[in-house]
């Protein structure tokens, strides 16, 4: 490089105006030029002390070239001191640039994974429900807060729950104490059923946040499922004791089989007790009796489940006293006019069956006709059923009146 | 110049991924820092609604204890009512009691009701009824005919928390005239008739040996 820029030096080497070193074949036109070129620069660099700028475009780009250098000091202008010095570039430099900004690249990436290591570790810290390591030191991270602070939500709404279902029970065992004398106490009954009305038509659950979207019924029926569990859990402690208190335990289950019990619920919360129909209002004092304690229930459900004897008697006597029967029945006219007599009766409530035994007597032979008669009435009330008499006898006595003798055997009808 | 732009595309990648990872990691940080904000606005508001809920449950607790308290009476009576109606045992000693109670005080002169047997069976759960017993009884009775019905009257108000009678139901009924047949126009026609019934009670949590 150095040598071939010494050719160069050598080749284009000229003076500084006053005589044109003789340049090889290549002076010509080119001497000639820079002959005149330097007869214009001289005056110019013999006016000012100062140093001025030399060279041409490319000096100024790159600064004084040796050969301007060399024509300061000697004056002479050569062709490398018009066009500078060569500017030093190189394949290596170039490398040694990309070398560094891939370098600096490389380094602004591992910088960002380090800063996004830091961000995601951090929010992890914050956000990760399950992570518990530094608790003891840090205090709960903030997704923990959130949960602990539903939770608190929850559980005060459960009590609230419990308390308002306490209080309602309480109030439906009151009502069930006056059930017996609803007629005199319609009023009272219907005062304290408003009370239950409002307490059962309050919601259950509270709004409380979530990540996902939560519908109205089922945080209804997340709060009853709370409500439950909390139940069931005192009901365990309380079983658990060394001497269970069966009335507390008893106490329990009337309370959860309240709460499962949407249906009651729901049907006490929807009548307008200011307007109800007796009947209505009837049907809802028994439901109301038929959910009670269960002690309360089964009275109500056995008591229900009886059989009425008496009416039952009553009807047999209805029938009996038909027209096409028997009008004058148990006028004590038997020995006189005639018609049914009955001896005995027997009832059974687990079978349904009835029972008859007597006697039919008439005065013309139309017992048998009698008898058929009231068997039919039997079957047509709607009271009986099943009615099963196929075996007729008669006997005439000695004064003309025809008897027979009568078993029957038939069902009550399921009301 | 190929190990020129082989080394220009590697920087230039660096440079790429530097940016996506940046960016990445601003995206992520900005949506969890939106949700770790809504989460503390969350527990502040929380808070101020336990608070609330905390009032709210005190002041139940007062209205609930107010009517326990006003209640308690009421409904001691009614568990004595209910132990009276459907007791915790066979109790047929007072259940004797009971009957006889009724007897003497129905038997009056011209109208008469004469008690003249009185069996216990053993009780047995009800399969109908989860939780209660029976306990069979039979009865022979010589009666006024007003007297049978007013005993089937008797029978069929049991059970009730008003008279506080213990809970019983007619299983069989077998009702004899013996004069004559049934007279509807007497009321103190003789009869008698043999009962069946079941008293009830709550089954106990140990059998009895």
């Amino acid at each position: 490089m150095e040598s071939e820029n010494k050719t160069e030096k050598e080749t284009y080497a000229v003076g500084n105006g006053t005589s044109a070193p003789s340049a090889p074949n290549q002076g010509g036109i080119l001497a000639q030029l820079l002959a005149k070129r330097s007869a214009a620069k001289a005056p110019a660099e013999n006016a000012s002390a100062t140093p001025t700028k030399t060279g041409n475009a490319f000096t100024a780009l790159f600064g004084k070239s040796e050969n301007e250098t060399d024509q300061a000091a000697t004056g002479k202008n050569t062709l490398a001191s018009m066009l500078g010095k060569r500017p030093a570039f190189s394949p290596r430099a170039l490398q040694d640039l990309e070398a560094k900004r891939s370098k600096r690249a490389k380094n602004f990436l591992y910088a960002a994974t380090a800063v996004f290591a830091l961000v995601y570790g951090f929010f992890y810290l914050q956000l990760e429900p399950n992570f518990t390591l530094l608790n003891d030191y840090l205090g709960q991270n903030v997704t923990q807060q959130f949960e602990s602070s539903n939770a608190e939500i929850e559980r005060i709404a459960t009590d609230i729950n419990l308390v308002r279902f306490r209080q309602a029970r309480l109030l439906l065992d009151d009502i069930n104490t006056m059930i017996d004398e609803h007629q005199i106490l319609n009023a009272q009954i219907k005062e304290k059923l408003v009370e239950v009305q409002k307490i059962l038509a309050k919601p259950l659950g509270v709004a409380t946040f979530s990540r996902k979207p939560i519908t109205g019924e089922e945080r209804e029926t997340k709060f009853e499922a709370l409500l439950t569990a909390r139940l069931a859990a005192d009901r365990q402690k309380a079983a658990a004791q060394e001497k269970p208190n069966q009335d507390e335990l008893r106490g329990f289950d009337n309370l959860i089989r309240l709460i499962a019990d949407k249906n009651f619920r729901q049907e006490i919360a929807a009548h307008d007790f200011a307007k109800i129909s007796d009947g209505d209002f009837d049907e809802v004092l028994q439901k109301i009796r038929g959910k009670a304690t269960d002690e309360l229930s089964a009275i109500a459900n056995i008591r229900a489940a009886r059989v009425d004897f008496a009416e039952v008697i009553s009807e047999i006597h209805e029938v009996t006293k038909s027209q096409d029967v028997d009008p004058v029945y148990g006028q004590g006219l038997f020995k006189t006019v005639g018609g049914f007599l009955f001896s005995s009766y027997r009832f059974e409530a687990s079978t349904g069956r009835i029972s008859i035994s007597g006697l039919v007597k008439r005065s013309d032979s139309s017992v048998f006709s009698r008898i058929a008669h009231f068997i039919d009435a039997i079957e047509k009330s709607p009271r009986f059923k099943d009615i099963d008499f196929r075996s007729f006898s008669k006997t005439r006595d000695d004064e003309g009146d025809y008897s027979s003798s009568l078993n029957l055997d038939f069902e009550l009808e399921k009301l | 110049m190929t190990s020129q732009s082989t080394i220009i595309r590697g920087s230039t990648l660096m440079l790429i991924l530097a940016s996506t990872v940046t960016l990445a990691m601003l995206t992520y940080g900005f949506f969890q820092f939106r949700f770790m904000q809504a989460q503390r606005r969350a527990v502040a508001e929380n808070k101020m609604t336990a608070v609330t809920m905390a009032d709210e449950l005190n002041s139940s607790k007062k209205s609930y204890d107010e009517l326990s308290k006003a209640y308690s009476a009421v409904h001691e009576a009614l568990a004595k009512k209910i132990a009276s109606i459907l007791p915790t045992d066979e109790r047929y000693t007072d259940l004797t009691r009971q009957l006889d109670e009724y007897f003497v005080v129905n038997d009056k002169d011209g109208n008469p009701i004469f008690q003249s047997s009185l069996r216990f069976g053993k009780g047995a759960p009800v399969a109908q009824f989860p939780g209660i017993s029976a306990l069979p009884v039979s009865m022979n009775i010589e009666a006024t005919r007003e007297n049978f019905f007013k005993f089937l009257e008797f029978i069929s108000s049991s059970g009730s928390l008003d008279t506080g009678i213990r809970l019983m139901a007619i299983k069989g009924v077998q009702l004899n005239f013996p004069d004559g047949g049934e007279l509807l126009k007497n009321p103190r026609q003789d009869l008698n008739f043999t009962v069946e019934m079941s008293a009830y009670y709550v089954t106990p949590k140990v059998a009895r040996q």
